[in-house]
């Protein structure tokens, strides 16, 4: 692959998804999503919004067209979940419906693509929740603890998950556990596996699922295992491989959901330069004071800046080149120039911003998971310290 | 809001053919060659012996069109250079009018105007190194511009002052801008402005005297008091009392050539500072295992990776043949606040030893925070972004 060659696009690319997009979304206005805050964590799913989305076939984005999917690449996915964020909605509860199949897809069997892929394209089934973080190993994902054991006909589940967002409300799940014991590999990375879970049985066979009631509506959950029971056919790929496996799709995932972070903030930007401009005090638009309109411009220069590195990312996966630097700088380029457009809407809209019919209070909770989540800042500086400046592993 | 479909290339190490020959002649010129300069007395800190191989290297024509003896290269290509000059111990400032400022000529100039100084300047034999706009009671104010240009005969008769003039004692050409008819009433204040051209070889000391600015950089800066300076009629560039708008578009190309200038200094400050940090070894191993001091070097990196995308995109913007407007302004405002971030990592990184004159952190350090107020500053390019990019009202 000649680098010099791969493009981008600068603009508004894919104008009919996002057109189409923004057409969904225009039923759930803040309304919609503030009513949802208000129930118990259980009930707080947005399914209108989620079989709305399904019904139109874009969270089916990534999945090729022999599957029944819309076969774009990983850019025209982060195209449709910039959509939904910039047209305040959320595609949390749902964005992993389009990324999280990427595991069974590349790495798969035959039989299992055909069994699942049709389905989950069709939106029969949800495939949104992704097992890995666990309470005691964090972003040192090699040390997790969750076993699968080998047992007659299957594998016996033991463990336990946590920050696991969706489970309550998806038929699969994916989940990496250990099949072989950490002191009997040579490198920790090796002897996990990746498993496609059913939930429904599993949950028949013991596996708990508790919600977390949480800062954002994001239907997060811890899940316990006990000697839970799943089938041969549940592996995904190689045994012991899994961690190399859920390592590809995490750079889509970064491109896909830092592409989120820049509608979030292309929203609040949008809200805040309206008010500024609007609002008069003193005799003149708020927007003509130098402390309101270069703190604008500044969260807007950043974000511009971000939403470079995301393009250039999502361009790098889809070529087939390694993106890993850049699908970083991405999650942590968006998510500080994210930040920055929340604090500066919630400093120009003011009190008014705090108000919980306000969706500008929802938006700026959202910005700041966007820093820690679904990898941490340091994280990041460390990749690139490490892999890109070459600089020692400080960890 | 940038039209749609404009596409850009994702690299950003592209153009070696260009990259590896001017490393190699940025080589002759190391921190001792910098240094020693800065030891002169002010009126004799001018670098010519590298702005002598900058001129014969040929690089500097980038900009002007292959009809008129120039390179006709993409923007890009030219940001390409500045970057990679700046990425060593050099500084472009002595050299960097010689790149962009002949674009004013090539788009506005007449036939007559681009036959006789194009080939010269892109052979390096007719230097173009000044502009002379900066007024002490006008600054980016240019509707406040005092210099006042008479019709006199066929030709003109100026009067007035300018500060700040890079190079002005080391050029052949310089641009100057002055006042020839008041704005008209209601219109746009920065009307009757207008762009001359100053032949400085019959100038200097003839019309114009340059008393040079003692700075905390090797800027080669004038202060000049032009009186009674005679410039013949064929001096106006373009149309009489057009002058702000020729400024404007020059702006941003020399925006983003800044900013690759700041991109190159943020690659020889990680460059730096990497280097460093694995070799110096304190409590028994090397500093860099501390995320004290790796982090600030890695946040750095990554919004200098950012910053150069801004640039590249501006590039690419002004390389499709549209006016790159406040994204210019983007471009150099995020790559001299990235370069500000990496230079302070880096001297934080080398602690005391940034103060030793011969690890040249300092003396580049310097450089760069000035970038962040020359030749447009901070503010007046934030009020750019927001006046024309967002729809914001003007805020001053």
């Amino acid at each position: 692959m000649n680098e010099a060659n791969v493009e981008f696009e600068l603009g508004d690319d894919y104008p009919e998804l996002r057109a189409g997009v923004a057409e969904v979304c225009r039923d759930y206005p803040p309304s919609y999503w503030e009513h949802l805050e208000n129930q118990p964590p259980s009930g707080s799913y947005p399914t209108e919004f989620v079989n709305a989305l399904t019904k139109t076939g874009f969270l089916s984005a990534l999945i090729p067209s022999e599957y029944g999917g819309l076969g774009l690449p990983v850019r025209g996915g982060a195209a449709i979940l910039e959509t939904i964020h910039a047209e305040g909605c959320t595609a949390g509860p749902c964005h992993a419906q389009m990324y999280t199949m990427g595991t069974v897809l590349r790495h798969g069997s035959a039989e299992q693509k055909q069994k699942y892929l049709p389905k989950i394209a069709k939106g029969e089934l949800r495939l949104q929740a992704f097992g890995v973080t666990e309470p005691t190993t964090g972003s040192d994902t090699t040390q997790l603890k969750t076993r699968a054991d080998k047992v007659d006909g299957g594998y016996a589940i033991n463990g336990q998950k946590v920050w696991i967002s969706r489970a309550g409300h998806s038929d699969l799940m994916l989940l990496l556990a250990r099949t072989t014991p950490a002191d009997k590999v040579q490198n920790r990375a090796q002897g996990v596996s990746v498993f496609l879970v059913d939930m429904q049985k599993a949950k028949e066979n013991g596996m708990v699922i508790k919600p977390i009631d949480a800062m954002i509506n994001h239907n997060t959950t811890e899940i316990f295992f006990d000697d839970v029971w799943i089938p041969e056919d549940s592996l995904i790929g190689e045994e012991g491989k899994g961690f190399r496996y859920i390592l590809d799709g995490m750079n889509a995932e970064r491109c896909l959901v830092s592409s989120e972070t820049i509608g979030n903030g292309r929203y609040l930007l949008d809200l805040s330069i309206k008010h500024a401009n609007e609002r008069i005090l003193f005799g003149k638009p708020l927007s003509s004071n130098q402390a309101i309109q270069f703190a604008i411009v500044q969260a807007y220069a950043q974000l511009e800046t971000a939403d470079l590195m995301v393009r250039k990312a999502a361009a790098m996966f889809d070529a087939g080149m390694k993106c890993g630097a850049e699908a970083n700088m991405s999650k942590i380029l968006s998510g500080e120039a994210v930040w920055a457009c929340a604090q500066v809407a919630l400093n120009v809209i003011g009190t008014a911003g705090l108000a919980k019919s306000s969706s500008i209070q929802r938006k700026w909770r959202e910005s700041r998971t966007a820093r820690n989540s679904p990898i941490s800042p340091n994280m990041v500086l460390n990749f690139v310290g490490q892999h890109v400046l070459g600089l020692p592993r400080s960890y | 809001m940038t039209d749609a479909l404009l596409r850009m290339r994702i690299d950003d190490t592209d153009y070696n053919e260009f990259r590896d020959p001017l490393r190699a002649m940025c080589d002759a010129f190391p921190g001792a060659y910098w240094r020693a300069l800065e030891d002169n007395p002010p009126d004799e800190r001018f670098p010519e012996d590298f702005a002598r191989a900058a001129m014969e290297s040929g690089f500097l024509s980038a900009l002007v069109d292959e009809g008129y003896g120039g390179a006709g290269l993409p923007l890009r290509v030219a940001a390409v250079i500045l970057e990679t000059i700046h990425s060593t111990s050099c500084n472009a400032s002595s050299v960097i009018g010689q790149m962009y400022l002949p674009t004013i000529l090539g788009k506005h100039g007449s036939a007559a105007q681009k036959q006789k100084y194009l080939p010269g300047i892109a052979a390096g034999d007719i230097r173009f190194l000044a502009s002379a706009i900066s007024e002490e009671d006008s600054g980016s104010d240019l509707a406040a511009i005092a210099t006042r240009a008479e019709k006199s005969g066929e030709g003109w008769v100026v009067n007035g002052t300018k500060q700040w003039v890079n190079n002005a004692r080391y050029t052949d050409l310089m641009l100057l801008l002055a006042r020839t008819s008041e704005a008209p009433e209601g219109g746009d204040p920065r009307d009757g402005l207008t762009v001359f051209l100053a032949d400085m070889s019959k100038a200097l000391d003839n019309g114009v005297s340059a008393d040079v600015i003692d700075a905390m950089i090797n800027s080669n800066s004038e202060n000049l008091v032009i009186k009674d300076l005679e410039l013949p009629a064929d001096a106006v560039i373009g149309e009489i009392g057009k002058g702000h708008e020729y400024i404007r578009e020059l702006s941003e190309v020399e925006s983003i050539l800044y900013a690759a200038c700041a991109s190159g200094d943020s690659d020889f400050f990680s460059d730096k500072a990497v280097k460093y940090a694995n070799e110096r070894v304190v409590f028994g191993r090397p500093i860099s295992y501390n995320q004290g001091i790796q982090f600030p070097i890695s946040k750095a990196f990554v919004e200098v990776q950012g910053a150069k995308l801004i640039g590249n995109k501006a590039a690419a913007i002004y390389d499709a043949g549209k006016r790159p407007g406040a994204t210019a302004s983007m471009a150099k405002h995020m790559a001299c606040e990235a370069a500000w971030n990496m230079a302070d990592a880096c001297f934080t990184t080398h602690g005391g030893f940034a103060f030793a004159r011969e690890y040249d952190v300092e003396r580049k350090w310097r450089d760069v925070r000035i970038m962040q107020m020359a030749p447009q500053g901070t503010n007046m390019l934030l009020a750019d972004i927001g006046e024309n990019d967002l729809g914001m009202p003007r805020s001053f």
